[in-house]
């Protein structure tokens, strides 16, 4: 009787350790904080991003000043940490449609706030969340569309964030997006290429190839451009899906390619820049940039501002390949490049700083430190 | 080539390769590619494990004798110790033998935390910096990212099961691989310490992916066997034979105490003589009373003692 009340007694109290444990695990999570790239978009007097302290922020393009920062923030759920709020990574870049600012966080929720104030239009889904998602947001019409880390594609009504469709494909998927006449063109870890009605989201056409898609797709004159995780530059034609060609390189095209003079410019993270023939991907030149490249480049003017991960900002002139030195932020830069006007917004990872910088004159106009 | 270069390019690019390329050789099964890591790491840890275990099967066989030293030079504590390092000598112990085989797999369980969190895509900044560790082939390329789910885990995330399977192997193992204790004090400390590791890597076990903390479990579940074959069930004998007679009949004898319960259960089968013999083996460290103690209070040392101390109470 006594050894029995004495092991009874050990087993309630390892029991409840255990209890406590488990309403403390809830909370620990497993160590890993994702934290976001997110690129800048400018519209009218705003240059808008997502930060990595999960912020929303809208300051003057001009001078920097910060209008507003909304926090978005999520509610964890589930033993001891009910109600616990914490911030939440943003890697799609915010878009801006008819005044209204729509993004998407980590946190599995997509947000539409008034560009104005800054104030909540709606949020999707109103209660709970999705799963996490890493694409951004693509808008047509009067629908958005993106996808979360399970695979499912949605489309949601701009005017109050109601679901109209979602189809489910096999895998996560983190690459944005892009609508092109009636198709959504998504590309997922599933290894496939998905062209969706972008009325119904029933699939008209899929590719596979033989490693996951993760970068945005960039669709122009009837082609579909997209990198693999095979290390391939993909080409395929945007009724069928069909590939026109395949450009094979040593290492990830993780970043978009920009299409600017019947060429592909396209940054890999082997440190190269590879300009390709958009007909037939015939390699036209190499550029080295010393340093590998995640961050999707951008056209302004005659220009592609490609910008290297450490920071180095060079421009490639589209009809002369010539490479130029912008600057050396030497900072760490993942989220793609935004132009605006004649300047070029870059959102850095290290010491979290929005640079405005004016490529002709190399100089830079303003930076905003987010603290 | 500062030494981050030189962990990329030594320890964490093959590892991250090895993993891959054995994922894709093991139907795309992550889970399966770790238990296959965990045994290819034990083996090559062998020599210097069996080492350790050695170790701790002679640190037990000499406990009697530790406890002899420590009547006959209680007070003189210098003279104690060196005495103690005399007998450590003779018998071929090494005190600093046990950690090194530790220390070795430190580097490993960085490498695989860093591994894991890159090949599952546990964020996509990991997955981005994958790209600087692998090598040209192609089997690499296409394999990636590979699959999280593994039986009921998703081994990117942290598994309250795991955790506890984790803690339970880890229990299991310090206590086949503790001393016997040769007096009271020493009993709280090794009774202490059972406790405190499984709980440590319990808790790291809720911290990390699960895929870390399956790697704990198998290399526990390894070690538990390793240790089997050479120092046998160790301090969890009392309870190791509670269990194999409770599955060869002597659960209807419940008296108490796990010698009755072998002989009762023994005598008829003749099958339990030679645990009965190892049980009996251990008690060398228990002086007489604690001996006649234990007869009716379950059989080890610590439950001895502390049948002692509640024993006023009782009466």
């Amino acid at each position: 009787m006594f050894k029995t009340n004495r092991i009874s007694k050990k087993l309630i109290l390892l029991l409840s350790l255990i209890g406590v444990l488990a309403v403390l695990s809830g909370c620990m999570g497993t160590g890993q904080k994702p934290l976001g790239w997110s690129g800048v978009v400018v519209s009218d007097n705003d240059a808008i991003f997502g930060s990595m302290t999960g912020k929303l922020i809208a300051l003057n393009k001009d001078a920097s000043t910060p209008r507003y920062q909304v926090p978005l923030e999520t509610t964890t759920s589930g033993g001891g940490c009910a109600g616990a709020v914490t911030t939440v990574g943003i890697y799609g870049t915010p878009v801006i449609s008819d005044g209204v600012i729509y993004i998407s966080t980590y946190g599995g929720k997509i947000y539409a706030y008034n560009q104005d104030q800054g104030d909540l239009k709606w949020v999707y889904p109103v209660t709970d969340a999705l799963p996490a998602i890493v694409s951004g947001i693509a808008p047509n019409g009067d629908k958005i569309f993106f996808a979360d880390t399970n695979g499912v594609v949605y489309a949601l009504s701009k005017a109050d964030g109601q679901k109209v469709w979602e189809y489910p494909t096999g895998a996560k998927i983190w690459a944005s997006p892009v609508v092109s006449g009636d198709l959504v063109i998504v590309p997922g870890f599933d290894k496939k290429v998905y062209a969706l009605d972008i009325n119904t989201g029933n699939p008209v056409w899929t590719f596979e190839a033989k490693s996951p898609f993760a970068s945005a797709p960039v669709v122009d004159n009837g082609t579909v451009y997209v990198g693999c995780f095979d290390r391939n530059m993909y080409a395929l034609d945007l009724t069928d899906g069909s590939q026109k060609w395949v450009f094979a390189s040593p290492n990830w095209f993780w970043a978009s390619p920009v299409i600017a003079d019947g060429k592909v410019f396209a940054p890999n993270l082997d440190g190269n820049t590879y300009i390709l023939d958009a007909l037939t991907g015939t390699q036209l030149k190499v550029i080295n940039m010393t340093d590998g490249v995640a961050s999707s480049p951008a056209l302004l003017g005659d220009n592609v501002i490609v910008a290297t991960k450490t920071g180095k900002i060079f421009s490639i002139n589209i009809y002369s390949l010539e490479m130029k030195a912008v600057t050396d932020l030497a900072l760490k830069v993942i989220a793609p490049v935004t132009v605006s006007g004649e300047v070029v917004y870059i959102h850095t990872q290290e010491k979290e700083t929005v640079y405005a910088i004016n490529p002709e004159s190399r100089t830079i106009i303003w930076t905003f430190v987010v603290s | 080539m500062d030494i981050g270069a030189i962990w990329d390019l030594i320890i964490l690019s093959p590892m991250i390769n090895g993993m891959v390329w054995l994922s894709h050789n093991l139907w795309g099964s992550f889970g399966l590619t770790v238990i296959v890591l965990t045994v290819v790491i034990r083996l090559a840890l062998w020599p210097l494990n069996r080492k350790q275990l050695t170790a701790t099967k002679k640190m037990q066989e000499i406990t009697v004798h530790m406890d002899a030293l420590k009547k006959k030079h209680g007070n003189d504590r210098q003279k104690l110790a060196e005495e103690q390092m005399k007998l450590y000598k003779e018998s071929g112990v090494s005190t600093t033998g046990c950690l090194v085989p530790m220390l070795i797999q430190f580097p490993i369980w960085i490498a695989l935390y860093q591994a894991i969190v890159r090949v599952l895509a546990v964020t996509p900044e990991d997955f981005m910096n994958l790209s600087n560790h692998l090598y040209s082939w192609p089997v690499v390329y296409e394999t990636l990212p590979l699959s999280n789910n593994f039986l009921w885990m998703d081994l990117s995330r942290s598994d309250f099961v795991l955790a506890l399977l984790v803690g339970l192997g880890m229990f299991v193992q310090q206590k086949m691989s503790t001393p016997k204790a040769i007096n009271q004090q020493q009993a709280a400390q090794s009774q202490m310490l059972s406790f405190m590791m499984p709980f440590m890597f319990f808790f790291f076990s809720l911290s990390f992916p699960s895929g870390l903390a399956f790697y704990w479990f198998v290399s526990a579940v390894v070690g538990i066997i390793m240790q089997y074959f050479i120092t046998g069930w160790g301090q969890l004998e009392p309870i190791a034979e509670k269990v194999i007679s409770y599955f060869r009949g002597g659960r209807q004898v419940r008296s108490g105490s796990i010698y009755k319960t072998e002989k009762k259960a023994a005598t008829p089968a003749g099958q339990l003589s030679d645990s009965s013999t190892k049980g009996k083996q251990m008690e060398g460290s228990i002086d007489e009373k604690g001996r006649d103690e234990r007869q009716d209070s379950g059989g080890s040392y610590k439950t001895g003692s502390k049948s002692t101390k509640r024993k006023p109470k009782r009466s």
